[in-house]
């Protein structure tokens, strides 16, 4: 008897090409452009952390899941990312084992552990960054790679040339936010009359052209504005990442920062609100990170939810925590959130009565 | 009952921190030395021992109504012995224990065992269950301060491991000690696993 | 009633029996710790006045004990004070003995209480050994003799008249010394920037609550 055989599925059954791998490379893709930037603004050595990072990712996932004799999902191109994301965010001349280590963290303790791909409820390459920051705080912190002679601060220096050399050298020697938030300490050590000066040179014109073009300090793949968002771009309009959460996470830290400036008097809110948006990893964050399908919401209104308290963390800790960037540790305490928020956006369901 | 039995539930089967789930404050606060791990094992063993003898010569002129402060009572009075006696012995060991060592009142494995063995056995098999109890947690205590040591200061015993190696931070904070018991409980309970299978 | 009589006096018995017992340990052991803290005070003082002998103590108007001590140096004599100063580290309370001289030259910080994270801020009282733990146990290990706290050794010699800074230079070493010194600067531990500004402040604290008194004292 010749007998006919159907695939019995549930709905939906559109399909469309976008597979596991497609989506992963296409976001491999993305960050393409702001990594080949970094290996040309910071050198060969960025190149280096950014291989040993994959390759270490990629290896832990294969030997992981080979001694537990779970199938091999190496080829899926997320442990890649995991790895690609994690060196984007170390600064350019760390060594090498930093990247190794700080990936084998994040896919065992983070990733594996809790199942593999689609259990995590931490974005593993930030664990991995968090678990480098709490161990070897001074390695994480120092390695910047900064532009006395280039393109930052040269110009603006020049301009405002009331300021002694040690204080220049110590706002070259920072990452920009972090040369932000030195500026009392730098101002009371350097007996510079007023914090005044100090911020005109932050905030000086070429500054900003820097921090949208890339070349500054800062962690490898960060710093360049324009190109983080050309990545991103693809990724919305692939759908590969939904406008909700980079929007909130952006408008919420936006809206606090303007009004913590404005409220508190100083004098040129704006440009630090421009300041704030283009430095440090807030883009890389938003749009790569934090949009993570596994360790967000599902549902559109948790979405909003989710980049607003990222929004808001990243804001507390810029503005009153010790570290000058929050972005990693926002995104991670949101993460925890991530269930809790789920539980409370569930959509309506249609077609069932309300109940009197 | 057998007196080897009695003693090894202690470091497998009934394993405070592995398997009961309770000493679980020491084992995550004084675990970053194993010179710590070492003396906390001394002190919460002796607190035990002592406890579980005096609770099981008692327990037949105790009213069960008011047996808890009793058994409270007599685990306060060895506690503080064993706190005064560092103190005028080992300073070292007192200050770096700190507020630990009056905290082995609390430690729910002294009144869990007095409660749950002492009161209803023997003298001389409740020392057994003390002795298993107080080392079972004490090696546990042990084996996390010494990849907590190693991994998070280089050092054991206070003493450089490798000249030039730079521990990761992490593994000394809080983080580390929650991160290695879990992995600790994850080995514990493949073993087990496995064992049961294998009957 | 007998519900009530047997209980109390089980419990009355039973607390009695444990105050006993304490009684014993405490009068066995009291002598030993009061030597003990005295010795710890002794050596803190030996660390903070190095060279100078203990003339007596005094007390603030707060009732709080200050030690002054002298020495001889080149036929003059000259006075050190040491004093307690407390204030809020990374976690917990951090109570540094302070001794300085007459012009607030600061000779010496001995760290008395700490609380810091191990492997972090509690290095602040890491005395630095370059025995490694395979030579201790091959027996190869060579006795450094008394050492200090790494951390707490570089404030010696720090003008206390003005700030102290902190700088991030990574863990001090004996070469930074002379480039440290002339900046009236520490080295903060690294990893817990919070724990040595915490020393510092602690050290700021303790020399403004003195200054009038030790100035006052030369005259």
């Amino acid at each position: 008897m010749d007998q006919q055989i159907y695939t019995l599925s549930l709905a939906p059954h559109t399909k469309n090409r976008q597979n596991l791998p497609v989506v992963m490379w296409l976001v491999v893709l993305s960050l393409l452009p702001s990594t080949v930037f970094a290996v040309y603004t910071f050198g060969m050595h960025v190149l280096l952390v950014i291989l040993t990072a994959i390759f270490s990712a990629c290896a832990a996932e294969y030997l992981f899941r080979l001694l537990l004799k779970r199938e091999l999902t190496i080829f899926n191109g997320s442990a890649a990312i995991t790895g690609l994301l994690l060196a984007m965010n170390l600064p350019p001349m760390v060594p090498l084992w930093i990247p190794a280590v700080g990936s084998v963290f994040g896919i065992i303790i983070a990733k594996e552990l809790f199942g593999g791909l689609g259990h995590n409820i931490f974005n593993p390459a930030l664990v991995g960054r968090a678990f480098l920051m709490a161990s070897w705080p001074a390695l994480m912190t120092t390695k910047w790679i900064t532009f006395p002679n280039g393109t930052m601060f040269s110009s603006s220096f020049n301009a405002y040339s009331v300021l002694p050399q040690p204080a220049l050298d110590a706002l070259t020697g920072a990452t920009p936010l972090a040369a932000l938030k030195n500026v009392p300490a730098l101002a009371n050590s350097f007996n510079v009359h007023s914090q005044y000066n100090i911020y005109q040179t932050l905030f000086d014109i070429s500054n900003f052209k820097a921090l949208a073009i890339g070349n500054i300090g800062g962690c490898i793949g960060e710093t360049s504005a324009l190109l983080l968002l050309t990545g991103a771009l693809l990724l919305l309009f692939t759908r590969i990442i939904n406008w909700r959460i980079p929007f909130s996470y952006i408008a919420t830290f936006a809206l606090l920062i303007f009004a913590y400036y404005k409220l508190t008097g100083f004098f040129m809110p704006y440009h630090a609100l421009v300041y704030h948006l283009l430095s440090g990893g807030l883009i890389l964050g938003a749009f790569f990170m934090a949009t993570d399908m596994v360790t967000s919401p599902v549902t559109g209104k948790g979405m909003l939810v989710f980049g607003a308290g990222c929004g808001l963390l990243t804001f507390a800790i810029r503005i009153w925590g010790g570290y000058p960037e929050g972005v990693s540790y926002s995104i991670l305490l949101m993460n925890a959130a991530v269930p809790l928020i789920d539980k409370y956006c569930v959509p309506k369901i249609f077609g069932k009565r309300k109940q009197a | 009952m057998s007196i080897k039995k009695e003693f090894l539930k202690g470091l497998v089967e009934k394993n405070p921190v592995m398997v009961l789930g309770i000493g679980l404050c020491p084992a995550l606060a004084v675990t970053t030395s194993v010179s710590n791990a070492l003396w906390m094992m001394i002190a919460t063993t002796f607190v035990l021992t002592c406890s579980n003898v005096l609770v099981s010569l008692v327990k037949d002129y105790i009213p069960s109504h008011i047996r808890i402060p009793v058994f409270i009572t007599i685990i306060a009075a060895f506690v503080t012995v064993v706190e005064i006696t560092l103190k005028a012995y080992q300073p070292e060991v007192y200050t770096s224990l700190g507020i630990f060592i009056p905290l082995i009142v609390v430690n729910c494995i002294i009144l869990g065992r007095a409660e749950e063995f002492a009161s209803r056995n023997g003298v001389f098999i409740s020392i057994i269950d003390a002795l298993g109890m107080g080392i079972g947690f004490g090696l546990t205590l042990t084996i996390l301060a010494f990849f907590r040591e190693t991994l998070g200061a280089n050092k054991l015993f206070g003493y450089t491991l490798i000249p030039g190696f730079k521990p990761a931070g992490m593994m000394a904070i809080a983080p580390g000690a929650f991160i290695t018991l879990g992995l600790m409980l994850w080995a514990m309970n493949r073993i087990m696993v496995s064992r049961k299978h294998k009957k | 009633m007998k519900d009530i009589i047997k209980p109390a006096a089980v419990l009355a018995a039973v607390t009695f029996c444990a105050s006993l017992l304490l009684a014993t340990v405490f009068a066995v052991t009291k002598e030993r710790i009061a030597f003990l803290d005295s010795e710890a005070e002794k050596n803190a003082l030996a660390i903070v006045l190095p060279g100078y002998s203990i003339t007596g103590t005094a007390k603030t108007k707060d009732n709080k004990i200050y030690w002054v001590g002298e020495k001889t140096e080149n036929g003059e004599t000259i006075n050190g004070f040491a004093f307690i100063s407390e204030s809020p580290g990374y976690s917990g309370t951090i109570r540094c003995m302070i001794g300085v001289d007459s012009n607030m030259n600061i000779l010496g910080i001995s760290i008395l209480k700490q609380t810091e994270t191990p492997g972090l801020g509690a290095r602040s009282v890491e005395i630095a050994s370059k025995n490694t733990f395979w030579d201790v146990i091959t027996g190869s290990a060579v006795d450094e003799g008394i050492q200090f706290p790494w951390f707490q050794q570089q404030f010696a010699g720090l003008n206390g008249n003005k700030t102290v800074q902190v700088v991030k230079n990574g863990d001090w070493t004996p070469e930074m010394a002379s480039d440290l010194v002339s900046q009236n600067a520490v080295s903060a531990i690294t990893g817990a920037t919070i724990t040595s500004k915490a020393v510092v402040d602690c050290i700021h604290k303790g020399i403004s609550e003195y200054n009038d008194i030790i100035k006052n004292s030369n005259k």
